[in-house]
């Protein structure tokens, strides 16, 4: 018996930074790019970034088609459609080939700080506002927080994070194969990109 | 108040918060990442200096974040030597102290970057002329007037501090009814760092080395 393919998820790319509610106005920038959205439109780019209910699956765009649906943001599909061409939205199956093409063009940037472990669970690591932790991520994860968006792109990220654990001498394939710690990111990425503690960019700074 | 000459204090790196060894144990220390590095903080009093040197946020829109300021709030949370502290802290590369207007902040500028935090929630309002910068759903972590908000959105595109400045005036100069000093790539860069506290304080921003400094410091 063969399990289903992992299903296509949906990824928001770009950073909010400005909002002109009055005029109905949301900026996103990706890149050296600015994005003008309506409400309707920076609605469901909101809800790309995760579940409302913040219970974890896989984010698909019928789960976002239901969200939307469920408070009333009409035409989803198509404005989600609309987003994916501007390229403000992204699809792709965690583990599958379009996971690799989708971390090949965009960078992991961080939004907040490393709030480190802690005495009771020092296994786990926070990343939020100092008091106001917003995520609780794996060692492996923490490790991508602090580094990723130090390169070209989210692929290459991995394939450093996969070498540097081979050069350590850690066993778990888990972290020493770069599409596999990929995977297990994109697997969990909107549980950071929901409440804003990551976002996605094109942008590679000059060196 | 600090004296007219005293340099402003800035610091360097990405907050990576503490690190606990063992279950129960006390942080083992604070790690920053600047540039290719974790540099690491190995006591509380360091650490939190570096915090302080980010600034306070209802203080830094009046008062210039010297190190005198440092060393008064550092007393008012019981930290008696901040002095020591900071100067670790300017030995390690973790802090700068420099007077903007000066070939030492120019060199600053020129090998390190800003890169940029949260959200921009735009103009807010309770309070017309001000920008805000949070996450949505809590108040703006930092309130700042249209010109550090628009450094906030772009300044982080760019390689270095200084050509950022460079393509702040540039956009600046394009803008209708420009401020005819606006242009003026040396005067944005000074009034870059000199309210830079206002985006330091409230997390929405933090330095960093330039990646060409970052890469050769690699090796």
């Amino acid at each position: 018996m063969t399990s289903a393919p992992p299903p296509l998820q949906v990824y928001p790319i770009g950073q909010l930074i400005g909002v002109r509610a009055v005029v109905d106005q949301f900026d996103v920038r990706i890149g050296a790019e600015l994005h003008s959205l309506t409400s309707a439109e920076f609605g469901v780019w909101a809800m790309a970034h995760g579940p409302a209910d913040h219970v974890a699956r896989p984010w698909t765009p019928a789960e976002l088609v239901a969200q939307a649906a469920a408070v009333g943001l009409p035409e989803a599909p198509q404005r989600l459609a609309r987003l994916q061409e501007q390229g403000l939205v992204a699809l792709a199956a965690p583990g599958t080939a379009s996971a690799q093409e989708l971390a090949t063009r965009v960078r992991m940037v961080p939004l907040v700080l490393g709030l480190g472990n802690s005495a009771q669970a020092p296994d786990a690591y926070s990343v939020g506002l100092p008091g106001r932790p917003l995520a609780v991520l794996s060692a492996a994860a923490y490790d991508l927080f602090e580094w990723a968006h130090m390169e070209t792109s989210l692929w290459r990220a991995c394939e450093g994070a996969a070498a540097t654990a081979v050069r350590v001498g850690i066993q778990d394939t888990t972290a020493t194969d770069p599409a596999a710690l990929l995977g297990s990111l994109l697997g969990d990425l909107h549980r950071l990109l929901t409440p804003n503690a990551v976002y996605l960019d094109t942008w590679a700074v000059v060196r | 108040m600090s004296s007219a000459g005293e340099p402003i204090v800035l610091p360097l790196g990405h907050e990576m918060g503490p690190f606990h060894q063992h279950r129960d144990a006390p942080p083992a220390y604070w790690v920053v990442r600047l540039g290719w590095d974790s540099p690491l903080l190995h006591d509380q009093a360091t650490a939190d200096v570096w915090a302080l040197a980010h600034g306070l946020p209802d203080q830094v829109a009046s008062t210039p974040w010297t190190r005198s300021a440092i060393r008064r709030v550092a007393q008012e949370a019981g930290i008696t030597d901040s002095d020591a502290a900071l100067d670790h802290l300017l030995e390690r590369g973790l802090a700068v102290e420099l007077t903007p207007g000066t070939a030492a902040a120019a060199e600053f500028a020129a090998t390190h970057r800003v890169q940029s935090l949260l959200l921009g929630l735009g103009e807010l309002p309770d309070r017309p002329g001000a920008d805000g910068i949070g996450l949505l759903g809590m108040p703006a972590l930092a309130q700042v007037p249209a010109r550090t908000y628009e450094g906030w959105q772009w300044a982080h595109l760019w390689p270095t501090i200084a050509e950022a400045a460079v393509g702040l005036a540039e956009m600046a100069a394009q803008a209708p009814g420009h401020d005819p000093a606006e242009p003026d790539p040396g005067a944005v860069l000074d009034r870059f760092l000199r309210e830079l506290h206002t985006l330091l304080s409230g997390h929405a921003v933090y330095l960093d080395r330039s990646l060409a400094v970052a890469d050769a410091a690699r090796g």
